[in-house]
């Protein structure tokens, strides 16, 4: 072309320069996640603690279990026959001793911040411990083997209701988006409030209908009793009881999910990059791929990232209305009893749960949006 | 003028709002010779950019009204379908060079893919490569470090991402290029590198620039002809050096006498009044509620007419 007097440096120099600058960008890659690491492991720590004083009701439990122990001790102590022939000064005394001797070995002697600091310990390396009261269906009293048998049921109701209701959401938001002012439109914005109901609200009507007037699915539970034989047919059932809650969540979600979605990609289908892309001549599906999604891509996985989290929490009254036996059952039943190990475990767990989540979603924020890695960069040049 | 590259007869596009039918493009005509700068001039409001998203067929969700005719080598390219458009037009024919060039760069991808599509989406280069290759070509035309093309637009400054987006104009190499208001947003010393590399692509190119603006000064620099917007119409069309000397439409030696310049003491005239709303526009000329050779007439909508090679929407010129 005609002006070449432009400068048009080496090509070397500045691939050099790009090697050099991939380096220390990824060293700051490096001390940054490590320092959100820290931040994050110190708001774990902190979380668990404040747990274990809530649900500990700060130490008064303990009291509750020593006097537990006191009596039952009291108990045995007044009805053995080998006692018998000792006065009740003797029976009090030899009370004490036993009851002193079990109150050691759970260490309930030691004043509760220190006793507080051992569970947070056993809480943080997930020494979870047994159950006080709450037995899992094998009949271990682990609190693990407990939170384990309910976690698949809660899973697989709260996933797949998630995922379809996330899936549906960005494909019809993206068609709505697209068709702005449409009836279908308008249609979806006048129906979003409906999502003010819960889940189990729409569960009862749809128990209603399709329970107990029509027959088609069961009332509630996650397989027929007694469960089918082979796999296929326990596949099957699964799914039949699986319809019910899975149509709840969905129907409680769904409208508010689309017109949030919708509203989302309203506002970034209007940036002037997309006009552009339009003039350019790109079709509408390469403009909605590179122009609407791949730019919003970090703020759409943040969000199905913190809805799956979610999940772990399971649906309690959900859950309770579907006979499910999944966490959200087993936080009720364990709130009711006052199992603190299980209630404590859950949070844990979640706790745990959230920091890694946003922890890789810092990571992941780095790889698909170049302006958080080179951040660090930036702000040195 | 007659022959021209493009051809705009009778353009409107009216937008729907909350409180009426707004006629930003009302009725614009106008004809371009091929390797000729227009200029269109006029206040904020005027229309101006909504003219160029008209002729570009980039139309916002309320739209009411868009009709007219705009020949492109003597193909009216209002009557393609939209996918017709995009394929043979957009980027083909005519490109864009926006307002602002920093919301105009996808913020995630690398600007040299940026600059690098129009040439893939219309079949102009086979490979990645061979595209990269016509990119660092047109970095060097206006001025870019070809080292630059592998940065995302975060980190570029405000100048370099206009020059970007000139050089995302020039790839394709298409007979119009549109650039609306492409300096407004810089600083003083950039707009005026930038304003050279215009005048350079202007010399050694063979295309046809429409440029808006509102900086009538600086623009005269470019212009082979002018155009003057007010309240959406074309009021006033010359060639350049006739508009700049002896101006035609009262609108327009007002507009002149308000530039203030170097070679001569002259003083400041503003223009009294504000231009009219395009909701309900006034009827007959809309610049005689301001216009001091304001007579009967001028109730009546005048026409476009032939002055000496000019074409001038007054009364006074009948």
């Amino acid at each position: 072309m005609a002006i070449s007097e432009a400068p048009r440096p080496g090509v070397e120099s500045p691939a050099m320069g790009r090697t050099r600058s991939d380096v220390s960008g990824f060293v700051r890659v490096l001390q940054y996640s490590a320092v959100k690491l820290v931040s994050i492991a110190v708001a774990v720590v902190i979380a668990v603690y404040l747990t274990i004083l809530v649900a500990n009701m700060g130490g008064y439990v303990d009291q509750m279990r020593i006097a537990t122990i006191k009596e039952n001790v009291g108990m045995w102590v007044y009805q053995a026959e080998e006692f018998r022939h000792l006065s009740g000064a003797e029976k009090r005394e030899l009370i004490d001793q036993f009851a002193q001797v079990q109150i050691q070995a759970l260490r309930l002697d030691q004043p509760f911040p220190i006793r507080s600091l051992r569970y947070l310990w056993n809480g943080l390396t997930l020494n979870l411990g047994y159950a006080e009261g709450i037995t899992s269906d094998s009949g271990s009293r682990q609190v693990q083997h407990i939170l384990l048998e309910r976690l698949g049921p809660t899973l697989l109701l709260q996933a797949s209701a998630s995922i379809l209701v996330f899936v549906t959401a960005l494909f019809m938001g993206l068609a709505l988006s697209r068709g702005y002012g449409s009836f279908l439109d308008r249609l979806v914005v006048a129906l979003a409030p409906t999502s003010s109901a819960p889940a189990w609200f729409y569960g009862v009507f749809l128990i209603l209908i399709f329970a107990a007037l029509l027959g088609w699915l069961p009332f509630g539970g996650m397989v027929d009793a007694p469960p089918p034989p082979n796999k296929f047919q326990y596949f099957l059932s699964v799914l039949k009881h699986l319809i019910l809650p899975v149509a709840a969540v969905f129907t409680s979600t769904i409208f508010a999910s689309i017109f949030s979605q919708r509203t989302f990609f309203l506002i970034y289908s209007s940036e002037d990059y997309v006009e552009m892309a339009k003039a350019k001549g790109l079709s509408d599906r390469a403009i909605e791929r590179r122009y609407i999604l791949r730019p919003t891509l970090p703020t759409i996985i943040t969000s199905i990232a913190l809805s799956f989290i979610t999940l772990w929490v399971g649906n309690v009254t959900l859950e309770q209305i579907f006979n499910w036996p999944g966490l959200g059952q087993l936080f009720w039943l364990a709130s009711r009893a006052v199992d603190t190990p299980v209630i404590v475990a859950n949070t844990i767990i979640y706790a745990y749960l959230l920091a890694i989540t946003v922890f890789l979603l810092d990571i992941v924020y780095a790889i698909v949006d170049p302006r958080v890695k080179v951040g660090a960069e930036a702000q040195s040049n | 003028m007659e022959n021209g590259f493009l051809r705009v007869e009778d353009l409107r596009l009216h937008f729907r709002t909350m409180r009426g039918p707004v006629q930003a493009v009302d009725g614009v005509t106008f004809h371009l010779g091929r390797g000729r700068t227009l200029v269109v001039v006029g206040e904020s409001g005027s229309g101006k950019s909504s003219l160029a998203k008209a002729i570009l067929r980039l139309l916002p969700r309320n739209v009411l009204k868009y009709e007219g005719s705009v020949y492109m080598d003597d193909v009216d390219v209002m009557k393609l379908s939209d996918d017709q458009f995009r394929r043979r037009v957009r980027w083909v024919k005519a490109a864009l060079v926006p307002q602002a060039a920093q919301n105009s760069l996808n913020p995630v991808l690398r600007v040299q893919d940026q600059v690098a599509e129009p040439l893939l989406v219309h079949g102009k280069a086979k490979t990645k490569e061979k595209a990269y290759e016509r990119v660092a070509e047109v970095f060097g035309m206006v001025g870019l470090p070809t080292d630059f093309m592998s940065r995302y637009p975060f980190e570029l400054s405000g100048g370099m991402r206009q020059r970007t987006a000139i050089a995302m104009a020039l790839v394709t190499n298409p007979d119009l290029i549109v650039m609306d208001e492409p300096t407004s947003a810089l600083d003083v010393l950039t707009q005026a590198n930038l304003m050279n590399v215009l005048k350079r692509l202007k010399q050694s190119t063979e295309m046809t620039f429409i440029l808006i603006t509102h900086d009538i000064a600086t623009a005269s620099d470019l212009a082979d002809d002018v155009a003057v917007m007010y309240a959406g119409q074309i009021v006033e069309q010359s060639t350049a050096r006739r508009f700049y000397t002896a101006p035609l439409h009262p609108y327009s030696k007002m507009l002149l006498s308000s530039v203030p310049t170097l070679k001569e003491d002259k003083e400041l005239q503003h223009i009294p009044g504000t231009p009219p709303s395009l909701i309900n526009p006034p009827k007959g000329c809309r610049f005689a509620d301001r216009c001091p050779a304001r007579f009967d007439k001028c109730s009546q909508e005048p026409p476009l007419r032939q002055v000496n090679g000019s074409r001038v929407k007054c009364w006074l010129y009948e």
